[in-house]
């Protein structure tokens, strides 16, 4: 094919220069093969351009045009993660460079700056554009200079743009990527909202998270061992007062983009199905419902879903070493009624030991356990039994901070062996396994000032450990039954203060 | 495709003609201060090049690829020129290996390619031939003995020598060649 | 014990750079040789260059004579000194040809650089200037076989950006390593790189990453393709360094790009 291409262009060329002889024939040739080929370009007009996470509105252009577009390249230290800096190169300010948008059949003239004040040559390469380099040649420029090309966008699709001069892979390392959708000639479908995620990676010479200004490490891009996988080219560029805001029930299309410059990666909302992806970034809606969705490295996919059911959802690269680890996670915030017909949040809680003599007797325990009072009608033939299960959730969760012989850690972890702070006061220690327990607290004379969480542990599960700890440890005092944690429970609830899963509200 | 690639090309070329501006002689590549030998044992100097537009290539005597398409492809066009830019152009090769390409050989390769009158055949010392090639922005490294990695690229030169357009691969487009030399009109004002 | 083996090779690399006396054959060449460098170069010794990138699948090796080389760039009180006896380089003079019009762009005239400025290596100077420079100093630009092999040391592989000096590599550039560090037997020298790009005789040699001008033959070392070619793929200061001169036109002034001199040992 490539064969064939170069023939026919040398072809061309002889052809023209045989024909030259004839001005006005060749002329005419011309003018009639480009109207039919392309569409008449009608005027010019400036690129239309957004920062992450943002997207230019629809065109709705019925027509091709000149776009003119700017594109400045910056080396710049900016921040990669809290306390991290990294020294960035980029397309406009940020990784990733602006969102373009221009419509097929548009004639792009590009100009590239390289800033003064840069130290390395740079250039860009449009996937959207066709031709040798997709315009790295064309736009090979030195710090101090500018390059211009045109290009036509000849076929609609999401598209990447990156920097390519050698050598490619440092450039997209440090940050020189962004996408351009070109739009087909009858626009995209019609969405409420729109938004572009670009998935990055960083080669620091610093382990993730080590603080300072961070080098970019060769051998560790080499072995596609990157310290950092990121969404729009930062830790938390799309967390917290930065992720995106959406309506329930609005029609969402997110544009994705995968820089690399080696990992692919598998797009997942936590907690949401695609109803429509346009698979690596084509035209073609290829497939409905779909939970996870490759962007391959230097490669685009568009996703349209409508989120239901209000609340706070992240999405990550479900390579989830890369969403935990490395920072390739965001956050979804849609608000709007709850919707408990679709999804419910939590209705109970208990705990799940299959087949143990121990869960059932608790459970028999809870409910065989109606009278007022239950400390000493549960001290009979279940005794042991609590203990054993008292036993079992306390080297469970318990030892982690409070030690196996209920010593804790001087100064850090209060002990609960002989401890006046546990023993005083039983409906107290109920409720700090309700709550959990956060601010200073004095244990035998000691200050403690640390947190411990709500574990979310049944009425059953939480008079076992209680009991247990209660009557262990060198303490001696009375077991507590599950009644009493249930009383305890619904005087919390009653004031309101219904105790927090404290726990789920940790993981977001 | 092909006309894409043209238009693209045309505007490039247009936008190298608007920045050749106002102060023509500063820009002239005839200020440079080298001496040349032709073929024939004449030397030059390249500001006796002026009043002629000139269509320059670097090339060497053994170079087997792209250099002989480019010589080749120059010729052709120097037979089948439009009549109104026929006789307004003159060529111009220079080697880039002076050490191997004498006088005599670059004698003996006048006469292999058949180059007529219009053609001058240029050697020149090492130094001088980097310096005209880092003004025309043409890239060459010897790699071994006859063998250069090089660019292929013609440059038109406009009657006081200063750079109207520069082309990759000159018989893909000699449509935007022919005019480029159209833009520069005719050599007398009529 | 480790003291006493290595007193001997200190002397022995002390005498070849320093021009000690000695008696060795190969010891009186380089004395010789280093006696004809002056006070402000530093005598590189006859070696090797090894191209970046491949002939084919062939890595070539080149020859580089020895050169006295100035130890470090030039400055703008010495370009001043320069373009005093030399009106035609002046910035207001310079002709279009020879370079673009951020020529000399820091200075406020003609022969005023700004005086904080001074002991700086002077930038925004074209080849021509440069070269221009050189030849009136008795000598020339060193080429690039020359310079990359006294200036091209490479980094340690995984701290690219560090230098001895500056082992968190956190410089005025964080490139800083891609524009010059000493090669290996010339650590001990006065030789210094303050951190900019330098222009070399034949900076339009080697074809890296697209511009025009690249030919059919060329095409290989585009791009990816650099990789392929490349002597050590995972050199990215090599990489950088080709890619930025690839990039360079004769007529460019850039603020960071200076030059220094070598003159040929005669």
């Amino acid at each position: 094919m490539k064969q064939f291409v170069l023939f026919a262009v040398a072809a061309f060329g002889f052809l023209s220069t045989a024909q030259a002889g004839f001005p006005d024939a060749s002329a005419a040739l011309g003018t009639t093969r480009a109207s039919a080929e392309f569409d008449e370009i009608r005027g010019e007009e400036r690129a239309v351009v957004t920062s992450a996470p943002f997207v230019p509105p629809p065109l709705n252009r019925r027509h091709a045009t000149k776009v003119l577009l700017d594109v400045e390249v910056k080396e710049h230290t900016k921040v990669l993660a809290d306390g991290v800096t990294y020294t960035y190169w980029t397309f406009g300010d940020d990784a990733p460079g602006q969102f373009i948008r221009v419509r097929e059949g548009d004639l792009v003239q590009t100009k590239i700056s390289n800033h003064p004040d840069n130290s390395v040559a740079h250039n860009i390469d449009f996937h959207s554009a066709t031709g040798p380099g997709g315009g790295g040649e064309a736009s090979f420029v030195a710090p101090g200079h500018s390059a211009t090309f045109t290009w036509r966008a000849m076929r609609a699709g999401l598209y990447l743009y990156h920097c390519v001069a050698a050598p490619a892979g440092l450039h997209l390392a440090n940050g020189m990527y962004g996408l351009i959708l070109v739009e087909p000639k009858q626009g995209m479908p019609k969405v409420d909202k729109e938004f572009f995620i670009v998935q990055g990676e960083f080669y620091t010479n610093g382990a993730y998270g080590e603080r300072g200004n961070q080098q970019f490490d060769m051998s560790k891009a080499v072995r596609e061992q990157p310290e950092y996988v990121v969404f729009n080219g930062r830790v938390g560029a799309l967390m917290g007062e930065n992720a995106l805001r959406m309506k329930a029930g609005e029609s969402v299309r997110l544009y994705l983009g995968n820089a690399g410059p080696a990992l692919m990666s598998s797009f997942h909302i936590v907690g949401e199905i695609f109803d429509d992806v346009y698979g690596e970034g084509g035209t073609k809606v290829n497939q409905h419902n779909v939970q996870t969705t490759v962007v391959p490295v230097g490669g685009s996919a568009m996703v349209d879903f409508v989120m239901d059911v209000p609340g706070a959802y992240q999405f990550v690269d479900h390579s989830m070493f890369r969403a935990f680890n490395k920072g390739a996670m965001g956050a979804i915030e849609v608000e709007g009624p709850v919707r408990p017909e679709i999804f419910s949040g939590r209705q109970s809680q208990e705990i799940f030991n299959p087949g143990t003599r121990l869960q059932r007797v608790a459970a028999v325990t809870t409910s065989a356990a109606p009278a007022p009072k239950p400390a000493q009608q549960v001290a009979s033939s279940a005794d042991s039994a609590i203990h054993a299960q008292g036993k079992e959730v306390y080297e469970k969760i318990c030892t982690v901070c409070h030690q196996s012989d209920g010593r804790g850690m001087a100064g850090v972890f209060p002990p609960l062996a002989k401890s006046d702070y546990l023993m005083h006061d039983s409906e107290r220690a109920i409720r700090v396994l309700l709550e959990g327990l956060q601010g200073p607290i004095t244990v035998n004379g000691q200050t403690f000032n640390g947190v411990m969480p709500n574990f979310s542990l049944s009425d059953a599960e939480i008079a076992a450990v209680l009991s247990y700890v209660r009557t262990n440890f060198g303490n001696s005092g009375a077991p507590v039954a599950a009644v009493d944690v249930q009383r305890v429970r619904a005087l919390l609830a009653k004031a309101g203060s219904e105790p927090k899963d404290r726990t789920a509200s940790d993981r977001r | 495709m092909i006309r894409a690639r043209k238009g693209v090309a045309f505007l490039a070329a247009v936008t190298m003609m608007t920045e050749v501006g106002s102060e023509p002689t500063e820009r002239s590549v005839y200020q440079l201060d080298s001496t040349w030998v032709q073929d024939n044992g004449r030397k030059l100097r390249l500001g006796a090049l002026e009043g002629d537009m000139q269509l320059l290539a670097l090339i060497y005597t053994t170079c087997t690829g792209a250099c002989p398409v480019t010589v080749k492809s120059l010729q052709m066009f120097s037979r089948n020129m439009p009549a109104d830019i026929q006789g307004r152009i003159r060529f111009l090769l220079v080697t880039v290996d002076p050490e191997h390409d004498t006088l005599a050989i670059l004698r003996e390769y006048r006469r292999e390619m058949k180059l007529d009158r219009s053609w001058k055949l240029l050697r020149g010392s090492p130094e001088d031939v980097r310096e005209l090639a880092a003004v025309l922005g043409f890239n060459y490294e010897q790699i071994e003995s006859g063998q250069f990695a090089h660019s292929n690229l013609v440059t038109v030169l406009d009657r006081r020598g200063e750079i109207v357009h520069q082309q990759n691969d000159f018989a893909s487009d000699t449509a935007t060649v022919v005019e480029a030399i159209r833009q520069q009109g005719s050599p007398t004002p009529q | 014990m480790r003291l006493l083996i290595a007193a001997p090779t200190l002397l022995l690399g002390a005498i070849g750079l320093v021009a000690e006396a000695g008696t060795a054959n190969h010891v009186v060449h380089a004395c010789k040789s280093t006696s004809a460098c002056r006070t402000h170069e530093v005598f590189v010794p006859a070696g090797v260059y090894v191209p970046f990138f491949k002939t084919g699948t062939e890595t070539r090796s080149v020859p580089v004579d020895p050169i006295c080389l100035s130890a470090t760039t030039v400055t703008h009180e010495e370009f001043l000194g320069f373009v005093r006896d030399h009106p035609a380089w002046r910035k207001s003079r310079i002709k279009k040809l020879y370079a673009e019009s951020s020529y000399l762009t820091d200075w406020q005239d003609d022969l005023t650089p700004r005086p904080e400025i001074l002991s700086q290596p002077v930038t925004f100077v074209s080849w021509f200037a440069a070269g221009a420079y050189c030849k009136a100093a008795g000598g020339r630009l060193p080429t690039v076989a020359e310079w990359e092999r006294f200036a091209g040391g490479s980094a340690p592989a995984n701290k690219p950006g560090a230098t001895a000096d500056d082992p968190a590599g956190t410089g005025n550039s964080p490139f800083a390593f891609a524009m010059g560090r000493s090669a290996p037997e010339l650590a001990n020298t006065a030789l210094a790189f303050p951190g900019v790009w330098e222009w070399t005789s034949n900076f339009n040699s080697a074809m890296v990453s697209g511009r025009i001008g690249t030919s059919a033959g060329a095409n290989s070392s585009q791009f990816c393709g650099d990789g392929i070619r490349a002597v050590d793929p995972s050199n990215y200061g090599a990489f950088l360094r080709y890619s930025f001169r690839s990039s360079l036109r004769a007529n460019f002034a850039l603020k960071n790009l200076g030059f220094r001199c070598v003159r040929e040992v005669s």
